[in-house]
């Protein structure tokens, strides 16, 4: 009876088992997708500055050595360039030494691990002692095809470990329209072909332009950073404190922020705005409604009345006629 | 004979013009005041509360006064009449008011400027 129990178990266990799919594939799946933030400067001439980063996980036994991103449909970019966010060069030589540890009366100093879960998370901030452990930054090679831009990273990602690069672009056509002073701006992240686990969007605008929440605080400073320029070391990567502490502010700050979460593999996630050159724009089709409803309000308010005292003269007409009546009749 | 010999019927039409004229100046001088207030007067300021109970009171008056004043000529069964219908009026301004603030405050935006939120796209 037993054996004929535990026949009867194993085989429903296999029958179950049978019907498991095979593990879904490691692009596919949510614990392995990918990472983006991006910061984006609108400005009035309708072109959108863009720096993004992309953490990319490596689940597999093999080394990662090309991605892709697609532009999403209708965006024109122009000055793409693309660069690899890697550990500091002294991280990949050695083991971490008693050097790396914080020592009293020293700033604190980040191990290597600190400085690689510093530079692959969304939630990067600048470290203070990364002098000691600078990131380096390699140009990626980007090859268009079509709306694709297939990367092939200049130092592969490790099995099992995590990887970034960097992204910038001017967006001249796609993001933005205008429409009498008012531009909205409709904001689309790059297309990845894996899942995306989150995302994060600063949005922020030139100088000289109104959001709701008031003047823009973006410096100028910011826009002019450009990825290429830093100082050149031996294996063909730079060095760019600029470029550090740029690439731990993507995603964080601006005039509004938002996220998205479990995006599928092509899909894009799209942040709308308003902003303009003048207060009083941002508040046009609220003040065109208040008028056009105070407008229609006071006019059914005089109808209203001038029927009202038309229906009480004629009230008042027929009262005193039944009440001439009246008096002829006792006459 | 005697105009207080007949009993007077409400005048709807009257009813309905004063309480939209009285529902409307009571939801500008709210909306302007209390814009005023949290203009010039710091935010958590004590001065703010005071103002807030002045306006309410003043709404008070409005409702109730101005409605009445309108409405007297039409006879007091129209003035009730006026006042069922301002807080009908009131009351439906109050929930379109409260929906809108509700939308802007729904996705935590540091910028009411968003209108939408975000949102998937292929």
């Amino acid at each position: 009876m037993r054996r004929r129990m535990i026949a009867g178990l194993l085989a429903v266990a296999v029958a179950v088992g049978w019907g498991v799919p095979p593990a879904a594939a490691a692009d596919n799946s949510l614990l392995f997708g990918q990472k983006q933030a991006y910061s984006a400067v609108a400005r009035t001439d309708g072109k959108v500055v863009t720096y993004a980063k992309i953490i990319l996980n490596n689940p597999s036994e093999k080394a990662l050595a090309t991605t892709s991103f697609t532009v999403p449909s209708g965006v024109k970019v122009a000055n793409l360039s693309v660069y690899q966010v890697l550990p500091s060069a002294k991280c990949g030589t050695r083991a971490p030494s008693s050097e790396d540890e914080p020592t009293a009366g020293v700033r604190y100093v980040p191990s290597c691990a600190e400085m690689e879960d510093q530079l692959f998370s969304l939630n990067s901030y600048y470290y203070y002692g990364t002098d000691k452990l600078p990131p380096r930054y390699k140009e990626v090679a980007a090859e268009l095809s079509g709306d694709t831009y297939n990367l092939t990273l200049p130092e592969p990602i490790k099995p099992q470990k995590r990887g970034a690069y960097l992204v910038s672009y001017i967006a001249e056509e796609g993001y933005v329209s205008n429409a009498l002073g008012l531009f909205s701006l409709h904001f689309k992240t790059l297309k990845a072909p894996q899942m995306v686990e989150e995302v994060r969007v600063a949005v922020d605008v030139a100088q000289d332009l109104y959001t709701k929440a008031g003047r823009s605080s973006v410096s100028s400073e910011k826009g002019e950073l450009s990825l290429a320029n830093g100082v050149a070391a031996a294996d063909g990567s730079v060095t760019n404190r600029s470029l550090d502490q740029l690439q731990g502010a993507i995603g964080s700050g601006g005039s509004f922020t938002k996220t998205g979460k479990s995006l599928v593999a092509g899909e894009t996630f799209v942040v709308n705005g308003e902003f303009a050159d003048s207060r009083w724009k941002l508040y046009f089709w609220p003040i065109v409604g208040l008028i056009a409803g105070g407008a229609i309000t006071l006019g059914l308010i005089v109808l209203l009345l001038r029927k009202a005292e038309a229906t009480a003269g004629a009230k008042k007409s027929n009262r005193n006629e039944k009440d001439e009546g009246e008096k002829d009749e006792r006459q | 004979m005697n105009d207080n010999n007949t009993p007077q019927r409400i005048n709807f039409y009257a009813a309905f013009g004063i309480s939209l004229a009285v529902s409307l100046a009571i939801i500008i001088v709210l909306t302007a005041g209390t814009l005023l207030s949290s203009q010039l007067l710091p935010y958590g300021y004590n001065d703010q509360q005071l103002v807030l109970l002045m306006l309410i009171f003043l709404g008070a008056v409005l409702f109730f006064g101005l409605a009445t004043l309108l409405g007297s000529k039409y006879g007091w069964r129209t003035v009730v009449m006026s006042f069922v219908v301002q807080g009908f009026v009131l009351l439906f301004a109050l929930l379109i008011f409260s929906m809108v603030l509700q939308k802007s405050d729904r996705y935590n935006d540091r910028s009411p400027t968003l209108y939408d939120g975000p949102s998937l796209a292929q």
